[in-house]
């Protein structure tokens, strides 16, 4: 009899403390994760960067030319988390030394910047990424000027992007 | 219509058949996935000791081609999956409960989460399958509870045989399994079928679990992983761990390794490192036990609330995100993109949302046990209960010897389904309860 009603008890318990830990499972660990500023993921880790244009190298520096008339850069979301950051380029001249004047185009707003011939131009835009897909940024020039070198490169340059951070 | 345990027998071969056909033809129709890492070992059939275990060994090495072993671990996947849909169809009487539970189970039974693993090289097909077959041989027992049938003691125990058989860590509950039958089956049996049954028994569950605990081809891999992963975001933990003589330079090896592509992943780094074979040689291989038992609050809450020990931790690195995150091999490889498979509203593929599945999921268990407790019915307590126990512990098990962020939700993938199997049970079950006292009433 004794016994009986222990073990209801324990049975009590442990229902209790099943319905207990799905209440804190709702609240200490799903609904946080609702806020699209926090993530399980590292962004800068779960980000990364597809272009149409090829990866270069100076020495162990990496860097992509970015030609005339667009380029598009593709960030894709490698997570199963939504992605809410700000994507930063840093751009350079080109080898023509031209100043470009340029657009950023994204899904949801567009930037537009100046290239200077020996400064570095830093460009930061907003950008959302769902889980496991991309998102384009179109790099638009507006100077129709030609950069074309004389090593037999048919490329039309509009400037070097030397670096890029998710963050 | 011809009726079999009071379920039309029409409706139950046409379901049925449905159900297999549809599991063989998704086989056939994606590729076969051979891992290059874990596959190869799985096709080593070594008596003792066995890197990989026995159950999964055993058929892998006798097929041997890829296709036919895709085809086979489906074969068995849709026996094992229906032979526990009719086990719980058996336990409901109204014929609208039925429907819904068959409808909810068969979505489950389909998903990609479950499917996908047929057409993989490794272990988890067959693993799932005979978690499967030993919670529906639970089941068919405590039916046959007040009959004077033996049968259903002789599919548990072989349902227990075969659990042991296709995961290292599923070995480890040979204890727990062995008392579960030993007190079931001295009920029912007589003495000389029962010492039959046992020594039989005992002769393969020790097998396995004797071979399970002489191997430690991975050891050395899952105690950098764990290591690297988690103990070294604790300041106290980590000091514990330079105090024990764990290299410095195997710390940087790490970092290093994981900042960028070195040409071998973190974990392999570490353990080539000479400094670190020389701490495995000094006591390392059994740090993590010691580690384990020296720090009870990790072993009791870090594998559940890991965050609480510091801010840089999440859940992800917690058996959370294993049991309700499930695998996703259709999307991450290419061997599958003929697949039709979906991931169903079971396994939401944004962690915010497979968080809230697992806590409706605990819920449905609290409230259905709440209510069997009320209403003092013991048999239906016993499954729920013990089978939620042994499945938190066998994930302990998993957590505490080696579940890495990256491989969380494979390891606790069985976990993870039997949560929402035993949610579905026990729902269904006291439903139907509720409507039979609602009709006495």
């Amino acid at each position: 009899m004794k016994l009986n009603r222990l073990t209801r008890i324990f049975n009590y318990f442990v229902s209790s403390l099943i319905i207990i830990s799905s209440t804190i499972v709702i609240f200490q660990v799903s609904l946080p994760l609702f806020d699209l500023n926090i993530t399980e993921v590292d962004k800068k880790k779960v980000i990364g960067m597809k272009t149409s244009v090829p990866i270069e190298f100076d020495g162990e520096l990496e860097f992509w030319w970015l030609l005339k008339p667009e380029t598009t850069l593709n960030f894709a979301n490698a997570s199963d988390e939504k992605i809410n950051g700000t994507i930063v380029l840093e751009l350079a001249d080109n080898p023509c030394k031209f100043e470009e004047s340029l657009k950023v185009v994204t899904e949801t707003e567009t930037q537009k910047i100046s290239v200077i011939p020996n400064i570095s131009t830093k460009i930061s835009l907003p950008l959302e990424i769902n889980p496991r897909s991309s998102q384009s940024v179109e790099i638009v020039f507006e100077n129709m000027e030609k950069c074309l070198v004389k090593n037999g490169d048919p490329r039309d340059f509009g400037a070097k992007l030397i670096n890029w951070k998710y963050e | 219509m011809k009726k079999i345990f009071n379920i039309n027998i029409v409706i139950l071969s046409l379901i049925s058949s449905i159900y297999f056909i549809f599991r063989v033809a998704n086989s056939l129709i994606v590729d076969t996935l051979y891992d290059e890492y874990d596959s190869p070992n799985y096709f080593v059939l070594s008596f003792f000791p066995s890197i990989r275990t026995h159950g999964i060994t055993l058929f892998f090495s006798i097929i041997k081609n890829e296709a036919a072993i895709s085809v086979f671990q489906a074969s068995v996947g849709a026996l094992a999956w229906l032979f526990l849909w009719i086990s719980i169809l058996l336990q409901i009487n109204k014929v609208s409960l039925k429907v819904i539970f068959s409808i909810l189970f068969f979505i489950l039974a389909s998903s990609s989460v479950v499917v996908e693993h047929d057409s993989a090289m490794m272990s988890e097909s067959l693993s799932i399958s005979s978690t499967i077959f030993l919670f529906g041989s639970a089941i068919n027992l405590r039916s046959h509870a007040n009959t004077k049938s033996i049968n259903p003691i002789y599919i548990f125990s072989f349902g227990i045989v075969w659990f042991l058989s296709t995961k290292a860590t599923n070995a480890l509950l040979f204890v727990p399994l062995t008392i579960i039958l030993v007190l079931v089956a001295y009920r029912k049996l007589t003495k000389t079928k029962f010492i039959q049954l046992f020594l039989v028994f005992s002769l393969f569950g020790t097998f396995l679990f004797i071979s399970v605990l002489s191997s430690d081809g991975t050891k050395s891999l899952t105690t950098s992983g764990t290591i690297n992963n988690r103990l070294v975001f604790v300041p106290e933990w980590k000091n514990q761990l330079i105090k024990s003589g764990y290299p410095d330079s195997a710390l940087r090896v790490w970092e290093s390794f994981s900042q960028q592509n070195l040409g071998m992943p973190p974990d392999q780094a570490v353990v080539s490192s000479p400094e670190f074979k020389k701490w495995w040689e000094n006591g390392g291989d059994s740090y993590l036990l010691e580690f384990t038992i020296k720090n009870p609050d990790y072993a009791i809450f870090a594998p559940i609330a890991l965050p609480m020990f510091s801010d840089n931790l999440n859940y992800k690195k917690t058996l959370l995100s294993g049991w309700s995150q499930g695998t996703d091999l259709t999307y991450d490889y290419s061997e599958f993109k003929n697949s039709l498979l979906k991931r169903t509203f079971y396994w939401p593929d944004e962690p915010e949302k497979a968080y809230l599945a697992l806590s409706i999921t605990f819920l449905m268990i609290g409230i259905s046990l709440l209510f069997f407790t009320k209403l003092n019915h013991t048999s239906e307590i016993k499954i729920i209960l013990i089978s939620v126990i042994l499945t938190i512990f066998w994930s302990y098990l998993n957590w505490w010897f080696g579940s890495k962020p990256a491989d969380m939700a494979r390891h606790n993938l069985s976990a993870a389904i039997l949560f929402k199997i035993i949610a579905l049970y026990a729902t269904s079950l006291s439903l139907d309860k509720l409507s039979n006292i609602r009709k006495k009433m």
